[in-house]
């Protein structure tokens, strides 16, 4: 239950973000609901309750009762993310680090629809049984490739570099600092 | 001065321990390979941006769209052209294709890495098993044959190229974002390797394979292909080299490495050996790049935002009944009657060297295995193998280099029929192979000339009678007589004659023939100059 409610209401959100649309129409799994009439209805439908939050974000678990990550751990996980040792709330982060963890636990323990042979830790947020495809698909798909210029597909038709902050004879810049030096 | 000299000399020194190192056996080597091969698919594996033929040429970050860069909100959309380009190598190599396999995030941060993430295939891989036969037939090792069992294989998109200045101190890398996403295979081999040879044999066999089947370049030079190495001796932990541009980097990594290790274990320094390391190759040594304790973790998670590749089992069989015949199938069909190449022969029209903008190997081979047939049809049997092989790859293909004429419009003029029919005038004497040589040069010359646009096919028996090109059959023996008494008074001496004659030299006669052949313009057989020579200095050998 979760998980259809999910993917329908992520490719609502599509409709309005052209770049989602688009990548998720290729999934082929997605489901398509009714079309909404009015703002109303989007309205009603985002306000209806499917889940509460707090039963999920650990938000109702008393912070004593959360399991910390050790500090060795979150240690490496900020070299990991490139983020910087120095002056890093440590314990804050092992808190928040402890909710995400009893969030995810949460996750993992739900039941999955038609998850016949699915072992709740194994679901994932993508469809589960995906189109097959046949050989006939494979090749028509390669006959069918399309560019799309609306997302700067065909080359040339935008300067990639040109959100960068800092760019030298068409190349995106990168400080040597943010490469090494990074303990 | 001097320390350039020192310098100098240890860089030589090294230089020398490479090229001696000897394989002992009491130092096993132990050896597997990492091959990463750009696919040249149309457009690249989550995008559909341009997939560049030519990237040493491109203007930077040209061909990049907005998910290339990574631009936040855009979602991967898989190219299913590179599913139907690993399938290929997949079943080329006997590997047992996945019917559902999946990709999955490998973290870690670098410049050309917008994500923070390469796309790989980690939990489940394309296709796993398979293997490569290595013969001394074909490959030249010293096995009779060998087989290199594979891993797996797995499709994953390559980074972007990251380009290092240091100009005023200044140090920035410079990114650009083509190679971003382009699609890649990474073959993984067991360690099945134990000498240089095998190594070597392997990766031109790959090479060739991927270029066979059209799915890359190939070329190591411009990185579409990279080869890592796996290697440990007598057991001991792993090391992995990283960094080697080209086929001469692997093999003096590896022998610089066997040898570094074989050091230390003899001297009983093994400490550093039982712990995996990767090292990286500067040219002329390996240097310590990785080790255990900082090997990074890649924290690998299934893609959320792909779903599973789910294949039909038509796409095995359907893939499977349009596979061309693979290399070493040809190899040996050319190597067999009625042809009978020789090895080196055979792997002209089978392998693509990707030096020749003339012919490629497979223009060629269906010329030469038309030809042929068209020249078995005229002279009824097949006891004439190798006329058909040493004009076709030899004089016309030297021809065609030397005149700068491409296969393909040669063969407007000289088209598989015709050339037969120029053997079969050599085959029955009509013309010597001198002749035959001029002719063929002068036809590709004139139609050089027309800028290659006179496509007229050439009328033989007229250009034979028009430039007195027809072998003199019935030589007069006076005639004859007369042009070798010229030659023997004009190129010899009393020394020369007595060693001829003596038999002390009997190259010199060769020099003599040579000489008539030249006078006559090869329109006399060298056998008769041979015989009127021999008779004329009474030679009894």
């Amino acid at each position: 239950m979760f998980s259809t409610r999910w993917i329908c209401r992520m490719h609502i959100a599509g409709r309005i973000n052209r770049l989602g649309s688009h990548r998720l129409a290729s999934t082929g799994g997605a489901k398509i609901g009714k079309k909404f009439e009015n703002m109303g209805q989007i309205k009603d439908y985002l306000s209806e309750p499917v889940w509460s939050v707090h039963e999920y974000l650990g938000t109702n678990v008393e912070e004593s009762a959360l399991k910390l990550p050790p500090v060795k751990l979150v240690k490496k996980l900020l070299r990991l993310s490139g983020l910087p040792l120095e002056g890093a709330d440590i314990e804050g982060i092992q808190m928040q680090l402890a909710k995400q963890l009893s969030f995810v636990n949460r996750l993992h323990d739900i039941p999955v629809e038609d998850g016949t042979g699915v072992e709740e830790y194994g679901a994932r947020l993508m469809p589960r049984k995906t189109t097959l495809l046949n050989y006939k698909m494979l090749l028509e798909a390669v006959k069918h490739q399309k560019q799309d210029a609306d997302i700067g597909e065909v080359s040339g038709s935008w300067t990639a570099t040109g959100l960068a902050a800092e760019s030298k004879n068409g190349y995106f810049v990168v400080r040597e600092g943010l490469l090494k030096n990074r303990k | 001065m001097l320390r350039f000299a020192r310098c100098y000399s240890l860089a030589r020194s090294k230089a020398t321990q490479i090229q001696s190192t000897v394989f002992r056996p009491e130092y096993a080597l132990k050896c597997g390979l990492e091959i990463h091969t750009q696919l040249n698919t149309k457009n690249k594996l989550f995008s559909q941006s341009t997939n560049s033929a030519t990237p040493l040429l491109d203007v930077p970050n040209h061909h990049t769209s907005f998910y290339d860069v990574a631009l936040p909100g855009t979602q991967p959309v898989l190219n299913l052209e590179a599913i139907l380009f690993a399938m290929k190598l997949s079943l080329s190599l006997n590997s047992q294709v996945n019917m559902v396999s999946q990709f999955d995030r490998k973290h870690y941060f670098y410049g050309d890495q917008p994500q923070g993430y390469q796309i790989t295939q980690h939990y489940r891989p394309f296709a796993r098993g398979g293997k490569v036969n290595l013969s001394r037939e074909l490959d030249g090792i010293d096995e009779l044959s060998k087989d290199i069992s594979i891993v797996q294989l797995q499709i994953e998109q390559d980074t972007g190229k990251s380009h290092y200045t240091d100009a005023d101190k200044d140090v920035v890398t410079l990114v650009d974002l083509n190679r971003s996403n382009i699609p890649l295979i990474e073959l993984v081999t067991n360690p099945d390797f134990s000498d240089i040879k095998q190594v070597k044999a392997f990766i031109k066999k790959y090479q060739n394979l991927v270029r066979h089947l059209h799915i890359s370049s190939g070329d190591l030079e411009t990185g579409a292909m990279r080869v890592d190495v796996n290697l440990s001796i007598n057991g001991f932990a792993r090391v992995e080299l990283k960094n080697l541009p080209n086929t001469s980097s692997i093999i003096n990594a590896i022998k610089y490495e066997y040898q570094r290790q074989v050091e230390l274990i003899s001297r009983g320094e093994t400490d550093s050996l039982l712990e995996p390391e990767t090292r990286g190759w500067t040219g002329s040594s390996t240097v310590k790049l990785r080790s255990k304790e900082t090997t990074i973790d890649y924290r690998y998670m299934p893609d959320p935002e792909l779903p599973y590749i789910n294949l039909a089992p038509d796409v095995i069989s359907g893939m499977a009944a349009s596979m061309l015949e693979l290399p070493d199938d040809i190899m040996r069909m050319l190597m067999q009657k009625p042809f009978q190449l020789s090895l080196k022969d055979a792997k002209i029209l089978t392998y693509n060297g990707n030096q020749n903008d003339m012919y490629n190997h497979e223009a060629l081979r269906s010329y030469y295995l038309e030809t042929f047939h068209e020249f078995s049809k005229l002279i009824g049997k097949h006891s004439s193998a190798k006329l058909p092989t040493n004009w076709i790859i030899h004089e016309f293909l030297g021809d065609l280099n030397k005149l700068q004429v491409p296969l393909g419009k040669a063969q407007e003029i000289l088209p598989p029929a015709v050339f037969a029919e120029f053997l079969r005038l050599l085959y029955t004497d009509t013309i010597s192979p001198t002749s035959g040589k001029l002719l063929l040069f002068y036809i590709l010359e004139n139609f050089k000339q027309s800028g290659c646009q006179d496509s007229s096919i050439p009328d033989l028996p007229k250009l034979i009678k028009e430039f007195e090109l027809h072998a003199i059959t019935d030589v007069d023996s006076q005639e004859l007589m007369t042009l070798c008494n010229d030659i023997i008074a004009q190129h010899t001496d009393d020394a020369f004659i007595r060693n001829l004659v003596s038999g002390k030299k009997k190259t010199s006669l060769k020099f003599l023939v040579g000489q008539g052949m030249r006078q006559s313009q090869g329109r006399i057989k060298a056998s008769e100059f041979e015989k009127k020579f021999k008779e004329i200095l009474n030679i009894q050998w």
